[in-house]
């Protein structure tokens, strides 16, 4: 373990003047990374979770009744692409879990969600509207354009990446992220820690349901 | 009914007073500061939801009550969405006009309670849709 000094702070990465040059050369430096994570053996991790589709679990858990999500939910058991290679996954690859100095990427951190699971589910995360702070023309973490950045991957990994398994692990992403945002606004509404940063999260929930069905209804249509 | 202020007036109040005294005193206390202007946005929230009144009870019954075929009064919507969350789950919207109906159905009451909770994320999405400029 070092020291190494970066910003992390997401909203400052894509957007502070003076991370300009950072900006231009992470993408390439992420995707670099991303191809070195997923050639890690598998077999010293072999302790790590192998998570499935929980989501039914936390709606019925909290006796929450949600139709959008059962249809988000239902759209991705029914399209669900091929099982693709099992690598070593981040679980949180994006700005804001990577320190970052004017040169660009400085260590990639927050590796509590780690796990084993298909490369595409990475790369699709990373795409996540919230991920791009605000900088939401550039699907690639606010930082790139998602066929660039998936081209870029490609180049390092030495792999194929599907484009539609990306997206389809998009929209989980989203469905999944909108799910916890409902079970930290439980933790509120249920008495066990009150506080309005948690209720607040409820209703977030609802940006990121839109968002799911938004992609999925552009990916029906054919528009993605 | 007490009316000055009213509902609407109260939270708008409330608002204000967090906006012109309480957030720039804790301005120099990153968290309580970030509490503050959460706390802030959940009263805009309730305001519109306060003034929108029935109404978004009243068209989502409608628009569910067009989707499953049978009357839906607004005060049943709970029950009427857990059958239907149920019957997604199980298959039953699988048919490809079903399904339409369906999307049409949940991406307007979505897009509703969008309006209400995040109306400039609505206003993001409404502009890549006119524009075409979709995030690639």
């Amino acid at each position: 373990m070092r020291h190494v000094e970066g910003i992390s702070i997401g909203r400052k990465v894509v957007s502070l003047p003076e991370l300009a040059a950072a900006r231009t050369a992470l993408p390439a430096q992420m995707a670099e990374q991303l191809a070195l994570i997923h050639r890690l053996p598998t077999a010293p991790v072999g302790f790590l979770a192998h998570p499935s589709a929980q989501g039914y679990g936390f709606l019925d858990s909290m006796g929450a009744v949600v139709p959008a999500l059962e249809y988000a939910l239902r759209w991705c058991v029914r399209h669900a692409p091929a099982a693709g290679r099992t690598t070593v996954i981040h679980g949180d690859f994006r700005v804001g879990n990577l320190l970052v100095n004017p040169d660009g990427l400085a260590a990639v951190i927050d590796w509590e969600f780690a796990h084993l699971g298909d490369p595409h589910e990475e790369l699709g995360y990373l795409c996540m509207r919230d991920w791009r702070f605000g900088v939401d023309g550039l699907r690639a973490g606010g930082l790139a354009h998602r066929e660039d950045f998936l081209r870029s991957y490609e180049h390092f990994s030495g792999q194929t990446v599907e484009r539609s398994a990306v997206t389809w692990w998009e929209i989980v992403g989203n469905v999944r992220w909108a799910v916890i945002c409902l079970t930290q606004a439980q933790r509120h509404l249920s008495g066990q820690d009150r506080n309005v940063e948690l209720a607040s999260l409820g209703r977030r929930s609802v940006e990121i349901q839109a968002e799911a069905l938004r992609l999925i209804q552009q990916t029906e249509q054919g528009a993605l | 009914m007490t009316d000055r202020p009213t509902l609407a007036q109260l939270l708008e109040a409330v608002q204000l007073h967090l906006e012109s005294h309480v957030i720039p005193a804790v301005r120099p206390e990153p968290r309580l500061y970030f509490q503050t202007l959460v706390a802030l946005n959940l009263l805009k929230i309730a305001q519109r939801e306060v003034q929108a009144g029935d109404a978004p009870a009243h068209a989502e019954a409608a628009s569910l009550s067009a989707l499953i075929g049978q009357p839906v009064p607004p005060a049943e919507l709970p029950t009427h969405n857990h059958a239907l969350a149920h019957a997604i789950r199980t298959g039953d919207y699988d048919a490809p006009d079903r399904w339409a109906d369906l999307s049409a159905h949940v991406g307007g009451v979505v897009g509703a309670q969008l309006m209400m909770n995040a109306p400039q994320l609505a206003q993001r999405f409404k502009t890549e849709d006119e524009t075409g400029q979709h995030p690639h």
